[in-house]
């Protein structure tokens, strides 16, 4: 992949008036929700800390949990599918299509499909695939990246919507209120789920024990996609499992609050297989496609693996700082955030993503509300290192051991620093660098201190 | 090799920390109380936006629940075979000459699918309350089908309120094995819901626009 | 006499010597007695947050061996004060020793106003400060050490015009070391997002623990006929030199 180009993208952020406006609200809304939300159990910090806990104890018998979780949910009637990697999982999706005598795919939001350029590549196979979440649909028909995990087209303006749902014949004259624009959205959906042959979704948790899925939602697509088509494709990372369906539910009891503000979303549905004998509706066929792509690099380390505990709230965006300048589109992959810059570098490559690594000024903002736990600027630091030993002979690499050198000295204006001095400012100047002092503190200090030894 | 003996064998090869799990406590439960347990589901229920009757089994069945449904203009009514087990014959019988129609799931897949895309109304069951999220948890099957508590623009979820729980830890122990996993449980806390323009929230992007909640209550020798 | 050892961090050394002697003077004129130790010109910390540890592990090495006398050592730098509070000791995983030695650094390490408040006990001396102060946190000394209350607490004036925290005080400004350098557009706007509470305060003064922030702020702001962005230790060490020459 080619280098994520966030400095440039981040400027036009800036630039954009919309998102500009929607900025100022949106993350500062969303976590006096999340305060609200949480401030509903006896003791939110101690929740968060096992919610972390469940997931990193999860972490620790991944591929355990993994077997565990494949023979259970054989055993329910699930067909299990495991993909190496974004190609792999592709196949698998084209090949259970392929079965199928329909040329029509909904489906619903899963960062994972985006991650793997699932409907791009469906649609190259000649496979027409229809985002139901609202926000992704208006994403995909206006050709946008997701501008927030929770709400991917939040920030397109409601006349652009109106614009484009009139072209689509959803309504017969401009609309401005959202309200109305949804419902008009809404029966075009009902069409399409009554004839929905196919339906792929994402996971939330997996349950090793009983070899369940779990869904979370509020439009009810998910639940209609369960619940109408023959076939039912869910893909999940293999990063999902929990234990139990207890574990599974302590973290969903956190995973609302931390993401809309919700004590609980409208809906949640586990699934354990397929339809059973005698039942009229569900699939008939659950296929869950279990994909790595790239996750079991992250899992060998040691000091990445906590990564993987991530169960994708957004939390983090809604108090990042770097997040609330720009929004979503810099980050340039399905991930944006604290999380992007945590989740991208691993999948896309350290080099790709140099520019990305910077967009943090380490403030520590996101590790504090992460009910999964991750520090995040730790992870970040981790993998700038990385990134730093593949860059050892660039300029930053030159520049960053000659300013090591420079300071390793001790109290003493040296030789070098006067050289440098002028260099420097008449650089930071141009820069906007703090400027250094005719005369450094330590040099200063020193010759005070000889006077003041003097009689 | 294949690919799912690829990754397992990748992440077994990982080295691993043998983690001391912390015991920790639960900090989601509050102090458990079976007493408020129907008024805190109701209360909070309310605030997920949803309609609440709260019914004596014993009295005067589904009166409440006709009214309802005649205030919201609902003719038409299609009943999940549980919910019509639960109702019982005295709902029927006043159902009858109310002027609503009500009709049973048909019990093979199109039908069931015409029904419930083109009622006004569904009835459905929960197996189970969440007190502490003001949640049903239905348990879907051939006799509480997924669709009528989802395609119709009225969901109506009829509940005994001595099936509800404290939280979704008591939730939990009861779906827990040995008992298999039903093919899907949906826990429904709302009306379907977007808020995807604009941030501006609206009821029934896919699903149901309003949730109604029957809570059939025993009178209070049984339900504690 | 209370002694301490006194960290002079880069940004203050190189280009904000003033800091430096306003943290020295305030320090002797509350009593204590300042060595400045031989230290490295810098605590790793640059070099660490842009996946350097190699480097900075050679520069935290320097720094702990020219502190040995068990002394504490105060930093006028929420940032660099965690540096040496917390990733010392991860830096030296492999070398049991050295670990030792900064785990026990660690221990008398302080950032400058809580040095003041928690070591010192110095808390609502009634400084007679002018203007109105605003205060906000920065993101290391909040997170990392729990800094948030102490500097309020010493910029508590008597004449009843105590230090207010400003509106989203949490947020970064924006500095962020080399991040500033990365992506300075944005650095820049997070500044200007930051600055807006203040300007539509009453508070003339916006205080900070943190050179770094205290650079990227002021910059921001540019000259302002009222307002302006000090360091802590400028404005306490002031606020003494006016009460002692009435």
């Amino acid at each position: 992949m080619r280098s994520i180009p966030f400095r440039r993208v981040a400027k036009d952020a800036l630039e954009d008036q919309d998102a500009q406006r929607l900025l100022k609200i949106l993350p500062f809304a969303f976590r006096a929700l999340r305060e609200a939300a949480l401030s509903e159990l006896p003791d939110p910090k101690g929740a968060l800390k096992k919610a972390a806990e469940i997931r990193a104890d999860a972490l620790e018998v991944l591929p355990e949990l993994l077997e565990t979780f494949e023979k259970n949910a054989k055993a329910n009637g699930t067909n299990i599918h495991w993909a190496r990697d974004a190609k792999e999982a592709r196949l698998i999706v084209l090949g259970l299509l392929g079965a199928q005598n329909s040329k029509t795919v909904l489906k619903s939001k899963s960062m994972l499909t985006e991650e793997i350029g699932l409907r791009e590549f469906l649609g190259e196979e000649g496979f027409e695939t229809l985002e139901t979440d609202l926000g992704e649909f208006i994403c995909q028909v206006l050709g946008l990246p997701p501008f927030h995990i929770v709400g991917p087209a939040i920030n397109v303006p409601v006349e652009r919507v109106s614009a484009l749902f009139l072209d689509m014949g959803f309504i017969q004259g401009p609309v401005t209120d959202p309200v109305a624009l949804g419902v008009a959205a809404r029966e075009f959906f009902r069409r399409k789920f009554s004839e929905a042959k196919v339906g792929i979704t994402g996971v939330n948790f997996a349950v090793a024990e009983t070899g369940s899925i779990l869904g979370v939602e509020n439009e009810g697509n998910i639940r209609f996609l369960k619940s109408v088509p023959k076939v039912q494709v869910s893909l999940m990372g293999i990063e999902k499992l929990v234990p139990t369906i207890e574990d599974a539910f302590y973290v969903l009891r956190l995973l609302p609050p931390s993401c809309t503000g919700q004590r609980m979303s409208a809906y949640v549905t586990i699934d354990s297989g397929p339809r059973r004998f005698g039942e009229f509706d569900g699939p008939e066929e659950l296929h869950v496609v279990i994909v790595d792509n790239g996750r079991s690099k992250i899992y060998e380390d040691p000091k990445t693996r906590p990564a993987l505990a991530c169960i994708r709230c957004g939390a983090c965006l809604n108090v990042c700082p770097v997040y609330a300048q720009v929004g979503g589109y810099p980050y340039g992959f399905a991930y944006s955030g604290p999380m992007g810059l945590v989740w991208t570098p691993m999948l896309v490559g350290l080099k790709a993503a140099n520019e990305l690594l910077q967009a943090c000024s380490l403030c520590g903002a996101c590790k504090e509300v992460c009910p999964a736990g991750i520090d995040h600027p730790m992870l970040i630091l981790e993998l700038r290192k990385k990134l730093a030993r593949k860059r050892l002979l660039s300029l930053e690499g030159i520049a960053y051991g000659v300013a090591g050198f420079g300071l390793s000295g001790g109290m003493r204006e040296n030789l070098g620093l006067k050289i440098l001095r002028p260099f420097y400012n008449a650089l930071g100047r141009r820069f906007g660098l703090p400027l250094l002092a005719p005369r450094r503190f330590r040099e200063a200090f020193g010759a005070a201190q000889n006077k003041e030894k003097m009689p | 090799m294949n690919a799912r003996d690829a990754i397992l064998g990748r992440l077994k090869k990982a080295p691993r920390e043998s983690r001391q799990p912390e015991r920790l406590g639960d900090f989601q439960a509050r102090a458990p109380g079976k007493d408020g347990l129907t008024e805190r589901f109701i209360e909070r229920l309310k605030q997920n936006s949803a309609m609440v009757i709260l019914e004596k089994e014993s009295g005067d069945v589904g009166s409440a629940l006709l009214k309802a449904l005649q205030s919201e203009g609902i003719e038409r009514v299609v009943f999940t075979r549980a919910a019509d087990a639960l109702l019982g014959p005295a709902f029927q019988e006043a159902m009858q000459t109310s002027g609503v129609v009500g009709t049973l799931a048909p019990e093979d897949e199109e039908g069931l699918k015409r029904a419930a895309f083109q009622a006004y109304a569904g009835v459905s069951v929960a197996k189970w309350g969440v007190s502490e999220l003001g949640a049903l948890a239905l348990v879907h099957g051939k006799e509480n089908p997924r669709l009528l508590s989802l395609a119709p623009p009225l969901s109506v979820i009829v509940l005994k309120a001595g099936s509800i729980l404290e939280d979704l830890r008591a939730l939990a122990i009861a779906l827990a094995p040995p008992l298999a996993m039903p093919s899907q449980v949906t826990l429904v806390s709302g009306p379907s819901q977007s808020a995807d323009i604009q941030g501006v929230p609206f009821f029934g992007m896919h699903g149901p626009k309003k949730l109604l909640a029957v809570v059939l209550q025993d009178g209070p020798s049984k339900e504690g | 006499m209370y002694q301490a050892n006194l960290f002079v961090p880069c940004l203050v050394d190189l280009a904000l010597p003033d800091i430096g002697f306003a943290t020295l003077n305030l320090l002797r004129r509350l009593g204590v007695e300042v060595n400045i130790p031989d230290t490295p010109g810098c605590c790793g910390q640059p070099f660490l947050n842009e996946g350097r540890p190699k480097r900075a592990r050679a520069l935290a090495r320097g720094v702990i061996s020219a502190v040995e006398n068990g002394k504490p050592l105060v930093v006028p730098s929420g940032s660099c004060a965690e540096m040496i509070k917390f990733h010392y000791p991860t830096l030296f995983e492999d070398e049991p020793r050295m670990q030792a030695k900064a785990l026990e650094l660690a221990q008398r390490t302080f950032e400058l106003s809580s040095f003041l408040v928690d070591e010192l006990g110095i808390e609502g001396i009634g400084l007679d400060i002018q203007g109105k102060v605003a205060y906000r946190p920065s993101c290391r000394a909040l997170r990392g050490l729990g800094v948030r209350s102490q500097p309020l607490a010493l910029l508590s004036s008597s004449r009843g015009q105590g230090a207010s925290e400003l509106e989203s005080a949490e947020a970064c400004c924006g500095f962020g070391g080399a991040f500033s350098f990365h992506l300075p557009e944005v650095s820049k706007a997070m500044a200007h997002a930051r600055l807006e509470p203040f300007l539509q305060s009453g508070a003339e003064v916006l205080v900070v623990i943190e050179p770094g922030c205290m650079t990227h702020l002021s910059r921001a702001l540019g000259k302002h006929e009222t307002k302006q962005v000090r360091h802590i230790a400028s404005v306490l060490y002031e606020a003494l030199e006016r009460r002692a020459r009435p």
